[in-house]
């Protein structure tokens, strides 16, 4: 599980070969949004040159493809199948796209994880059986797309994006996958993004997607479980192991199964991002 | 035909134009030359021989290009130069 998913541009050299530098959890590559339509190839051949030769073994690179319906979206998938990429990124996901990709896969013979981004209102429609899905191993929320679908102004406290974040957790979560925040836009704004990632904590998010390398460090420590949550969760397991019982009280407070479930939940999320980089 | 120029000036990158020619050439232009410029040749001219291409002209202008950069985009403008030309044929 990733805290943070750091956007660079599939089309340029000095980003791509410091992405590893500012230890975002996953690097995406992207061949999408951030590069033009008449560089697309040129794209290609970059990230395919920089995988082949710069295989970063502790922290994946997952490629973001080109749309279904895009004249690049079997290309890209041919061009992932054959790297050494950890998976792919699915812009505007839904179960025929899904049902494409894997129908590719199969072709190509190659099986990768996908992330798909959930950025349109129909996606939300199926959002459940995209969740569900055996090749998604995440849904990452595109509210900049979204929102231009709804016809709203993204941002804080625009009910219908707070409804379509809760579907999007609920579904990720209710099938075991990621939820992953969309991207901060305000690239030199500090306070929004604080607003934006206690936000996404709040609601249940995972993680969140960064376009700008300066977000990754505060995406990667607010997502780490904080000190004192960590050793209560820590007393709650002790003590149910101590007493070989799920159900006990603790500091005048009644534990039950699901709060030892949680508080093992957050043992092992604070011991796998232990292990990583610097700001972890 | 005309020539076909494709990659960047910005740091790290490097632009590559291709031309028609009766024999290869290869100009570079470096920022690191003194250093490097067997090395970005050698990338070049493999790169060429790989796509099975000979008789062009390679402008290279470096600026500090790694050498997955500079195969990259050495791949990328032979393979719009052959559509060029064949858009022309």
């Amino acid at each position: 599980m990733s805290r943070s998913f750091l956007f660079v541009p599939g089309d340029v050299p000095r980003m791509l070969q410091n992405a590893a530098v500012f230890d975002a959890d996953t690097v995406i590559v992207d061949l999408e949004d951030s590069v033009s339509i008449t560089r697309k190839e040129d794209a290609r051949h970059l990230t395919d040159a920089f995988l082949r030769r710069h295989p970063d073994a502790t922290t994946p690179h997952y490629v973001r493809i080109n749309p279904l319906g895009s004249d690049d979206f079997k290309t890209d998938v041919k061009l992932v199948c054959a790297l050494p990429a950890s998976g792919v990124v699915m812009p505007k996901v839904t179960v025929d796209a899904l049902q494409r990709l894997d129908q590719l896969f199969s072709a190509e013979k190659c099986r990768l994880d996908v992330y798909g981004i959930v950025e349109s209102a129909r996606a939300f429609t199926e959002i459940h059986a995209i969740a569900a899905h055996r090749l998604i191993k995440g849904l990452i929320l595109g509210a900049e797309d979204l929102s231009a679908d709804l016809g709203i102004t993204p941002g804080l406290g625009n009910e219908t994006l707070e409804h379509a974040m809760a579907s999007l957790v609920l579904a990720a979560k209710a099938f075991a996958k990621e939820a992953v925040d969309s991207p901060c836009v305000s690239v030199a704004d500090d306070e929004r993004l604080q607003e934006e990632i206690t936000r996404a904590l709040r609601m249940g998010f995972t993680g969140k997607a960064c376009i700008h390398p300066n977000h990754v460090d505060a995406v990667n420590r607010a997502f780490l479980p904080d000190e004192k949550a960590l050793l209560k969760a820590r007393r709650i397991y002790e003590k149910s192991r101590e007493l070989q019982s799920v159900r006990f009280a603790l500091d005048g407070e009644m534990i039950d199964k699901p709060v030892i479930e949680r508080a093992k939940a957050l043992i092992a999320r604070a011991e796998r991002y232990r292990k990583r980089g610097p700001s972890a | 035909m005309t020539a076909i120029v494709v990659g960047t000036l910005e740091s790290s990158d490097c632009m590559i134009t291709l031309s028609a020619s009766d024999t290869l050439k290869i100009d570079l232009e470096s920022i690191v030359y003194d250093a490097f410029h067997a090395q970005i040749t050698q990338v070049i001219k493999k790169t060429l021989q790989k796509e099975g291409l000979h008789n062009v002209r390679v402008l290279c202008q470096d600026k500090g290009a790694l050498d997955y950069t500079i195969e990259a985009r050495m791949k990328t403008a032979i393979a719009k130069y052959r559509e060029a030309n064949e858009d022309e044929s």
